[in-house]
């Protein structure tokens, strides 16, 4: 077991792929607060919306300063989600901006609920807090690109901290169909089930549903029992990108498949898509070691 | 085990504190992992991580970021109700408004809170959302009109920026869709319908008025 968890963890990793996830994680982050562009305005919101939203809510996630600092704040988030995607302080930059995240994410959802997952911060908040307390800096930085400089060899150091965002990453998938079977049982796989659900998202999500794929789809029971059978199936088998090379080649790109016909068919688009590439081997030095599976 | 958990709704703040502790704890224990990066502080660090993260989804009860990931998990209902809000111009004529002049707030969110929330509030209190609403339907007309983005939260990335987890119906593709004058009200409705109706007649839909402002 020891030797196991020793193999997975600690064995020597790239510093190169250690810092392009701090690169994607980052880059990711900044796009989801460039795409919020005032996101603290929520705050001038009628207090109506906030009625629901206790003092220890608030306390939860320290929102309890006013407008011009939260804005004067999140002004902040960009600056320093661009030093941890440039590699400029990175582990500084790279932790001032998940405490950031887990600051700001909320507001996008606290009138309602206090779990904004779903919204693309969850990982970018975790993943950059991980960075942060790792050597996510030694490569893949504009200083080391402008000094020309080789990064280091592989080591420890560099896996663990790749591994556990990884981890993060798969659990997204793995939960969303445990989620489904330990909430509604085997009836969610039924081809009525995604009927109904084609119909209701694009229903209420469409301005033209007949035209929809969705409602195309919808037609087809023997095709919806096929999508919630192979959807599942393949959620449930995702996390085994995480010991094997030949799952990774099969399920990354099935991954990005599944994201695009989620769009198309379920209305749903999934902010983290960039983040498969966390999975990518970035490092083709061949002092590299070779990875198992 | 999930509704055990639930069942404890009276808790609410003080787990909300606690939420707070248990994220504060997976920070602490990484800043540890940082200062001392030996296998043993690290290994703890990711072992809590693991269980927190885990535990959460295996039970379905939220901390986040440490979160159930929980996507389309119920089974489909076989009614569903949607918000719509209609702006009024000064000759009363009613025009649908595009949902995304709420932005930041996503549309769904705004809806289930309404859908939730509306019956708590006093006269005072639905004026005071009505103005609000009125207001943001006013500067998405003004926006679409002078050819400007709808969308706020597209002022800066455009059409490049990332979209809400479910899609926003993009209502308004055209200035023609609103008046050329300022909206001076607001209704607001709740669209009503069985899906399985609406899909053999898509006109098979009830309209139910929540308010109107002023």
């Amino acid at each position: 077991m020891s030797a196991a968890w020793d193999r997975f963890w600690h064995r020597p990793g790239s510093p190169v792929n250690l810092g392009a996830a701090r690169v994607l994680l980052a880059a990711v982050g900044l796009w989801m607060v460039l795409s919020r562009p005032d996101l603290p305005s929520l705050l001038a919101f009628p207090a109506e919306l906030w009625m629901n939203v206790t003092p220890e809510r608030r306390l939860r996630f320290l929102m309890v300063l006013p407008l011009g600092a939260e804005r004067a704040l999140y002004a902040l988030l960009h600056v320093t989600l661009l030093c941890a995607l440039l590699g400029l302080f990175p582990r500084v930059a790279s932790f001032a901006s998940g405490l950031l995240l887990y600051h700001f994410a909320p507001f996008e959802t606290v009138i309602r609920t206090a779990n904004p997952y779903l919204r693309g911060f969850t990982i970018p908040c975790l993943g950059l807090l991980v960075m942060a307390c790792a050597r996510s800096g030694d490569a893949v930085t504009l200083p080391g690109l402008w000094r020309r400089r080789a990064p280091p060899e592989a080591a420890p150091a560099y896996r663990w901290p790749l591994a556990l965002v990884q981890v993060f990453f798969c659990q997204i998938y793995f939960f969303a169909a445990y989620s489904k079977l330990f909430t509604t049982g085997w009836a969610w796989l039924e081809a009525g089930n995604i009927r109904g659900h084609l119909l209701v998202l694009n229903q209420a999500l469409s301005a033209d549903p007949v035209a929809s794929w969705g409602y195309a789809l919808a037609r087809h029971p023997a095709l919806c029992a096929l999508v919630a059978w192979v959807g599942i199936a393949g959620e449930f088998a995702f996390p085994l990108v995480l010991v094997s090379e030949r799952a990774r080649r099969l399920l990354l790109p099935l991954a990005a498949l599944f994201h695009v016909a989620n769009s198309l068919l379920f209305r749903i688009f999934f902010q983290n898509v960039w983040l498969l590439l966390l999975f990518v081997d970035w490092d083709r030095r061949p002092t590299t070691p070779p990875r198992p599976g | 085990m999930t509704e055990f958990l639930r069942g404890f709704k009276y808790l609410e703040p003080a787990v909300d504190v606690a939420r707070l502790g248990v994220f504060a704890l997976f920070v602490v224990l990484g800043l540890l992992a940082a200062r001392r990066p030996d296998s043993r502080a690290v290994n703890r660090f990711i072992l809590y991580a693991l269980a927190v993260s885990c535990a959460v989804g295996l039970v379905q009860v939220e901390s986040w970021p440490f979160t159930t990931w929980a996507l389309v998990n119920h089974g489909a209902p076989q009614r569903i109700v949607s918000l719509e809000l209609e702006g009024l111009d000064a000759g009363g004529r009613g025009f649908v408004v595009d949902l995304r002049v709420l932005q930041p707030l996503a549309p769904e969110e705004f809806a289930t809170w309404l859908k939730f929330n509306l019956p708590r509030l006093t006269p005072a209190a639905r004026a005071s959302l009505g103005r609000f609403l009125l207001q943001r339907a006013e500067e998405g007309r003004q926006r679409l009109v002078s050819g400007r983005r709808v969308a706020p939260n597209q002022w800066l990335l455009g059409p490049l920026d990332a979209p809400y987890h479910f899609h926003d119906a993009k209502t308004w593709t055209s200035a023609a869709q609103v008046p050329p004058t300022p909206f001076v009200g607001l209704r607001a409705w709740f669209l009503d319908w069985d899906v399985e109706e609406r899909f053999r007649d898509p006109a098979r839909v009830e309209r139910r008025l929540l308010f109107q402002y002023p």
